[in-house]
């Protein structure tokens, strides 16, 4: 497995060199002034051949020399993973160590230290022999105990340690369970990102200004193996961009050389409400960033758009002069609204009706004003959810709808039409019925001599009986099926919670303000 | 929205249940139907034989019955006491027990009413032997004699009753296969005839018209009560025989007053005598004597006649007649002066159906009193070989009692029914 890492290593280190010569070319119009820097970049890649070619001395050494010639911790942290990965644990855990000192506080200090009571243990004499078995001589090697590292990928052992004796052939009890020996998980060398303006101090953002600035140059570090747009902003300098790829086994600096504009204005846009979207002339490209916010515009009148939920929308012209800066301090007031939020899987594609308007589609939100209002959350095959709210000022409440689904129609209109025919073949029975009455009825008026065994009364009766037979069942079916028609499903739920947005005062140790707060 | 739902569930219901027949309509109209059809009681003895044998009684006086009569099979025993109530519906409930344990299934196949004590006198020609049926108590008992009477063939095979002797009492006429036997006020000691007397006036009784013999007591002849004794013949004429009964002795004396001859008919008519019906068909207040020739015709004797008088008229048997004449009865049907005669035939071709049977209602006019059929009864569901016919009757109705005259009513009987017909008449009797 490790060759075939390597392998893949190697064939990565081609694509990688010519990347780095790529990015090179690209900073060769922006070359760093730092000759220091450039010395220990060439020792960096020095190092990092060797370290792919499996010569793991020579890279710790090159790695070393980077490091002697720009201290940056990193280079002491390959140096540990060279070590490492030459068996030198001692070595390792000494400049895993320095690289903790010089960086207390790197993001990957932790796992670190973990790293460092590994190579601890490893490194640990073993432990006494259990107290039942025969004690060796004095001055005889202990044989390898429970719990010892296995040779492979075992630490050697320290410089001086005598080779391990061959075990005694005199029987010896069981061994105790073997704990399992500790394994360093798999390091790879850490790439490093150097970032340098002229002049120093300009504002780094990452791939956009909306995340709010990243740090400001100088700056090293490591970033994450993935393409990131750098924008680098100064107070009366031009913005600059960059586009860099960070790699675990490249050192790639980005050295800009900011050149002034005096033609354009430094604006900083501050608020009371941190966090709000800001909009610059037009809103239908989207937010340039939020508050507070710093950034170049061409001179002129502008218009600043201010949007925070639960915050009146904010409008504000500003003049911008060429080549000043101006801070703008804006105002945001308190939404004179409440909010209502509809929320629920089953509401999706419904409609709310609040007073009996249309509202919008579920799931959603709508502005209200305060008071009392009726809502009523409509869906297709569910049965509706109606509520009345009172809506308090700033407040937000969510409705949390279960919508309950309404029982198919298809039976029930099948069972109408079944009732249909009952009913139909009921009447058109009780036709006969009624047609046979008046025939006897009629025989009798016209003096005929019937009598009461004639056999249309038996006729009759069976038809007036089987009438209202059909017409009963017909009856009851057509019951079932309005009750199908009109039957509900289980009621449609929904579960209130109401949040206040407000602003509450705000004291900490950097001084004090106002600051979002919701009870919930 | 489920208010409305519900009003809508009950609105439906409603509308349905409102929709809907009443079957009682037809239970009410069946009420009303003109003719009453009845079946024979539950219990009765012999199924498919009913009606062969009807005997009317006076309504009682308690108002209990509109009507009533008797119903007698003539093949098996078989006896149901028919009422009806003053709306006219019909119920029955079958005789049995009693002395007519008796009689095992010999049948009471003549039956006369004992005018004025709601009894009836009933024969059982093959038991030989007469019986008196009580209607009050809806109780049978065996009429026992003190001579030798019962001993003879088909003793009981023709009854009658009524005032002959001139007595308070009834008497009571029983006739055998060659003789007649009376007993005044009812006492159980009999008066017959002499031998000499029936020389004169032959009884005998071939074995065709053995079922039953027609007897009739009346005034006909203008010398005071007398009965008529029918004795069709076996390849002969038939003729009907005359007996008056005196009550000076005891036992009476029975004496024979001569025979009426048949007519000349179209073939040997033998069947004379075999039906015979008293009544006042012409209006003039005397008593006239219907006497059936079946298949031939109806005579009329117009009383009161002499006994070699031809007869006053003649009802020819109509196109389709099969055994006209078998039964015969008067009743004032349309209520004008005169008896109508109810002439039954139980063989009558009925709209193609052979042996269906109908009954003609006859009027007579005065002078001359010649026949008119004015009505012409069937049965509204005639099948073949229904025998519709094998009985005819008047039925007094009486809605309300007392009743001076209560309103006669067709009653016809068939071997399954009875009918009775409500307003073939110059009113429907029942009350509404």
């Amino acid at each position: 497995m490790t060759k075939v890492r390597s392998r893949c290593a190697a064939t990565l280190l081609a694509a990688a060199v010519s990347f780095g010569i790529c990015v090179s070319a690209r900073a060769a119009d922006e070359a760093t002034p730092d000759k220091a820097l450039n010395d220990a970049k060439e020792s960096f890649e020095t190092a990092q051949t060797f370290f792919v070619r499996g010569e793991y001395d020579a890279a710790a050494a090159k790695f070393l020399e980077a490091y002697n010639r720009k201290p940056y911790p990193a280079f002491l942290f390959n140096v540990a993973v060279s070590y490492e990965k030459g068996k030198q644990l001692e070595k390792a855990k000494e400049y895993f160590e320095r690289y903790l000192k010089e960086d207390p506080n790197a993001s990957d200090a932790a796992q670190v230290r973990l790293r460092l009571d590994v190579i601890g243990k490893l490194l640990a004499p073993p432990p006494a022999p259990p107290a039942a078995a025969t004690p060796p001589a004095p001055g005889t090697p202990a044989p390898d105990a429970p719990g010892t590292p296995p040779a492979t990928g075992a630490a050697p052992p320290p410089a001086g340690t005598p080779p391990a004796p061959v075990a005694p052939a005199a029987p010896a009890p069981p061994p105790p369970a073997a704990t399992p020996p500790p394994v360093l998980p798999d390091i790879d060398t850490k790439g490093l990102v150097v970032i340098d303006s002229k002049p120093q101090g300009a504002t780094i953002y990452l791939n956009d200004k909306r995340s709010g600035p990243f740090g400001q140059t100088p700056w090293h570090g490591s970033l994450e193996s993935k393409p990131v747009r750098l924008i680098l902003e100064s107070k009366g300098y031009k913005a600059e961009e960059r586009s860099v790829s960070p790699r675990s086994d490249k050192l790639i600096d980005v050295y800009i050389a900011l050149s002034e504009e005096h033609y354009l204005g430094w604006i900083e846009i501050t608020s009371n409400v941190v966090g709000a979207d800001l909009y610059i002339d037009r809103k239908d490209i989207g937010a340039i960033g939020r508050t507070p916010f710093t950034g170049q515009l061409k001179p002129g009148k502008h218009t600043i758009f201010l949007e925070k939920f639960g915050w009146q929308p904010l409008q504000q012209e500003i003049d911008v002069p060429a080549g000043t800066a101006l801070q703008h301090n804006l105002v945001m007031q308190k939404s004179q609204s409440g909010w209502v939020s509809i929320t629920g899987k089953t509401t999706q594609g419904g409609r709310l009706i609040v007073d009996e308007k249309f509202g919008c589609v579920t799931p959603c939100r709508v502005e209200l004003p305060p008071g009392k209002h009726a809502l009523r959350v409509e869906r297709k095959g569910f049965e509706d959810y109606e509520t009345t709210l009172e809506l308090g000022q700033g407040i937000e409440t969510s409705l949390e709808v279960q919508m309950s689904p309404r029982p198919a129609r298809t039976h029930a209109i099948g069972t109408a039409v079944v009732a249909a025919v009952l009913i139909g073949a009921g009447a058109y029975v009780g036709y006969l019925s009624k047609q046979t009455k008046t025939d006897i009825q009629n025989d009798i008026n016209n003096g005929m001599l019937i009598d009461n065994g004639d056999s249309r009364f038996t006729t009759g009766k069976i038809e007036a009986i089987g009438a209202d037979v059909l017409y009963g069942v017909g009856a009851i079916v057509a019951a079932t099926a309005i009750y199908g028609l009109f039957e509900h499903g289980p009621d449609s739920t929904g579960v209130a919670e109401h949040h206040t947005i407000g602003l509450a005062p705000l004291f900490g140790p950097e001084g004090t303000g106002l600051a979002f707060s919701g009870r919930f | 929205m489920r208010a409305a739902t519900r009003c809508l569930l009950a609105s439906f219901t409603a509308v349905a249940l409102a929709a809907g027949c009443d079957w009682r309509d037809f239970d009410t109209l069946q009420g009303q139907t003109p003719v009453l059809r009845l079946d024979p009681p539950s219990g009765y003895q012999t199924a498919g034989d009913f009606g062969g044998a009807l005997l009317p009684v006076a309504p009682p006086s308690d108002g209990s019955a509109a009507a009533w009569f008797l119903a007698s099979g003539t093949a098996s025993l078989g006896l149901g006491l028919m009422k009806i109530d003053a709306a006219g519906h019909g119920s029955g409930q079958t005789l049995s027990g009693g002395d007519l344990n008796n009689l095992g299934t010999d049948p009471l196949t003549a039956m006369a009413e004992i005018p004025g004590t709601s009894t009836a006198l009933l024969g059982a020609p093959t038991f030989r032997g007469i019986f008196v049926a009580d209607l009050l108590q809806a109780t049978v008992s065996q009429f026992t004699t003190s001579s030798s009477a019962s001993g003879e063939t088909l003793f009981g095979v023709g009854v009658a009753a009524g005032n002959l002797t001139g007595g308070a009492t009834p008497d009571l006429v029983v006739s055998s296969i060659s003789n007649i036997h009376v007993f005044s006020g009812g006492s159980h000691s009999d008066g017959s005839p002499g031998s000499a007397d029936l020389t004169a006036c032959p009884l005998s009784l071939p074995p065709a018209f053995q079922a039953r013999r027609a007897m009739v007591i009346g005034t006909f002849l203008g010398s005071g009560p007398v009965v008529a004794v029918g004795v069709p013949n076996a390849g002969a004429a038939g003729s009907v025989a005359f007996f008056a009964a005196t009550a000076t002795t005891t036992p009476p004396t029975v004496t024979c007053l001569g025979l009426l001859s048949a007519p000349a008919a179209a073939g040997v008519n033998s069947g004379f005598g075999s039906s015979l019906a008293v009544g006042d068909f012409d209006g003039d207040g005397a008593q006239d004597l219907l006497v059936g020739a079946p298949p031939y015709a109806v005579y009329l004797y117009k009383g009161p006649f002499g006994l070699a008088s031809p007869p006053a008229a003649t009802v020819p048997p109509p196109a389709g007649a099969g055994n006209f004449g078998n039964a015969l009865a008067a009743a004032n049907i349309d209520g004008k002066k005169g008896d109508e005669a109810l002439i039954a035939d139980s063989g009558a071709t009925v709209d193609g159906k052979t042996g269906a049977g109908d009954v003609s209602i006859v009027a007579f006019s005065s002078t001359p009193p010649g026949p008119t059929v004015i009505r012409t009864l069937t049965d509204h569901a005639a099948g073949a070989g229904e025998s519709y016919g094998a009985a005819v009757a008047a039925l007094p109705f009486c809605a309300a009692p007392p009743c001076a005259t209560a309103t006669p009513l067709p009653l016809v009987g068939s071997p399954n029914n009875a009918f009775v017909y409500y307003t073939v008449g110059a009113a429907d009797p029942r009350t509404k």
